[in-house]
């Protein structure tokens, strides 16, 4: 076996996932050994550096401050974690069986992605209905997020409550469906080819799917982008563009 | 857990991360304490180690957004210096000055992925944890985080060997 590469020996001395075959490795070999050792002062040496920024806290005040503002915002959309929760789980679910409905012949696509003209929509209240355990596995909390097929080459994302001043990112990717990911506590509604988003506060990230005939963004009834993804149309408040991806920021307009 | 445990265990190493990450102890305690509002109003209970997570994630949010444009950040950086929380010798202050342009340095020598995964890492996240917080595969994170290692310590060096 040749030496091990650097990522494999930080994650041996990170304690992360390593092969046995590369710990096997490590212990006959003295070079990967002395170089796995060197990593370890590397680390002491980076974290005396980073050390160097912190400076002494004071917490007494700023809890006091938390504790004051908790509870004064009133959110515009339910965002219990329990619910949250349970609506992420379901999504997951979905992003699941999204993937399952992009291979040809899945028998999940007609249940999963029903014809256009028979429009199904589901509200979180809806998805809710999965008796799903949160699990302690899950090593924290990410946004919710939803992805659906695009049987008729068509999807279309719509976006409602998003402040002024929201992060709307859009992506484009090589998979078969759109997908659209927002803050927790924001509420999804799907149909084959469309995904419809009331925005929590945050930042919302969509994306295309490279393969789609024709796509369109509308963030609270304005045209933000639209057109095949090869000649596609910006028309919303973009502050970054390149080749892959495009960032708006929502304005007052 | 109540509002005094949560708040004891994760406002210090929420602080750290962000004031390493911002170079600004003042917004990084204003991120701080926006990101644990947000726990309490949002009612956001789970394990330990997910709250954590939910913390660091949604305040490494907070300074993406709080920083979009590099330039902004340099201002605020040349706006709020460092002030020392008591008086030191001119010595020890220089000393201690120079070891925070070096760490700044090479934090700002890395890209922006690149300086979370380290300070994640540094912070005591695993590579799970790390790849759930910033969005990226838990296999891509020991090569991310070995190039910002390699990265930061090159920079530092030579910040070093400049200051000799």
């Amino acid at each position: 076996m040749k030496h091990l590469d650097e990522a494999t020996m930080l994650a041996i001395r990170d304690g992360a996932d390593a092969s046995a075959e590369a710990r096997e490795h490590l212990g006959g070999c003295a070079t990967c050994a002395a170089a796995l050792e060197g990593t370890r002062r590397r680390a002491e040496s980076i974290a005396e550096t980073l050390s160097a920024l912190d400076r002494p806290l004071e917490p007494t005040a700023a809890k006091a401050g938390v504790r004051a503002r908790v509870g004064t915002r009133s959110p515009r959309t339910s965002s219990r974690w329990s619910g949250w929760h349970l609506g992420r789980a379901a999504a997951l679910v979905l992003l699941t069986a999204g993937a399952a409905t992009a291979l040809p012949g899945s028998p999940l696509r007609s249940i999963l992605l029903p014809d256009s003209a028979e429009e199904t929509t589901a509200t979180e209240a809806e998805l809710l209905d999965a008796p799903v355990t949160p699990s302690s596995a899950e090593p924290g909390l990410v946004d919710a997020g939803i992805q659906v097929g695009l049987p008729e080459g068509v999807v279309e994302v719509v976006v409602r409550g998003a402040d002024p001043g929201t992060e709307v990112l859009v992506e484009w990717s090589d998979l078969a469906a759109a997908r659209v990911t927002a803050p927790p506590g924001s509420r999804f509604t799907y149909s084959a080819g469309r995904i419809e988003l009331d925005a929590a506060r945050g930042e919302i990230r969509v994306v295309f799917p490279r393969g789609a005939d024709q796509i369109s963004l509308e963030v609270d009834g304005r045209s933000y982008m639209s057109g095949s993804p090869s000649e596609v149309e910006v028309t919303g408040p973009a502050v970054e563009r390149d080749d892959g991806s495009v960032r708006f920021r929502v304005d007052d307009s | 857990m109540d509002f005094d445990s949560i708040f004891d265990q994760h406002y210090p190493p929420l602080v750290r991360y962000c004031h390493r990450l911002t170079g600004d102890g003042d917004v990084a305690e204003d991120i701080a304490q926006e990101s644990l509002v947000r726990l309490f109003d949002r009612e956001v209970t789970g394990t330990e180690a997910g709250m954590r997570s939910w913390l660091f994630k949604t305040a490494t949010h907070l300074v993406r957004d709080r920083y979009r444009v590099e330039t902004n950040r340099d201002r605020l950086l040349m706006e709020n210096p460092f002030r020392p929380s008591g008086p030191e010798s001119p010595v020890i202050r220089l000393e201690r000055a120079e070891a925070r342009a070096h760490a700044r340095a090479a934090l700002d020598a890395l890209a922006p992925r690149d300086r979370e995964i380290l300070l994640m890492r540094y912070a005591g996240f695993s590579y799970k944890e790390i790849a759930g917080a910033i969005d990226v595969a838990a296999t891509s994170v020991g090569t991310l985080l070995a190039r910002a290692e390699r990265r930061f310590a090159e920079v530092v060096t030579e910040a070093g060997r400049k200051a000799i």
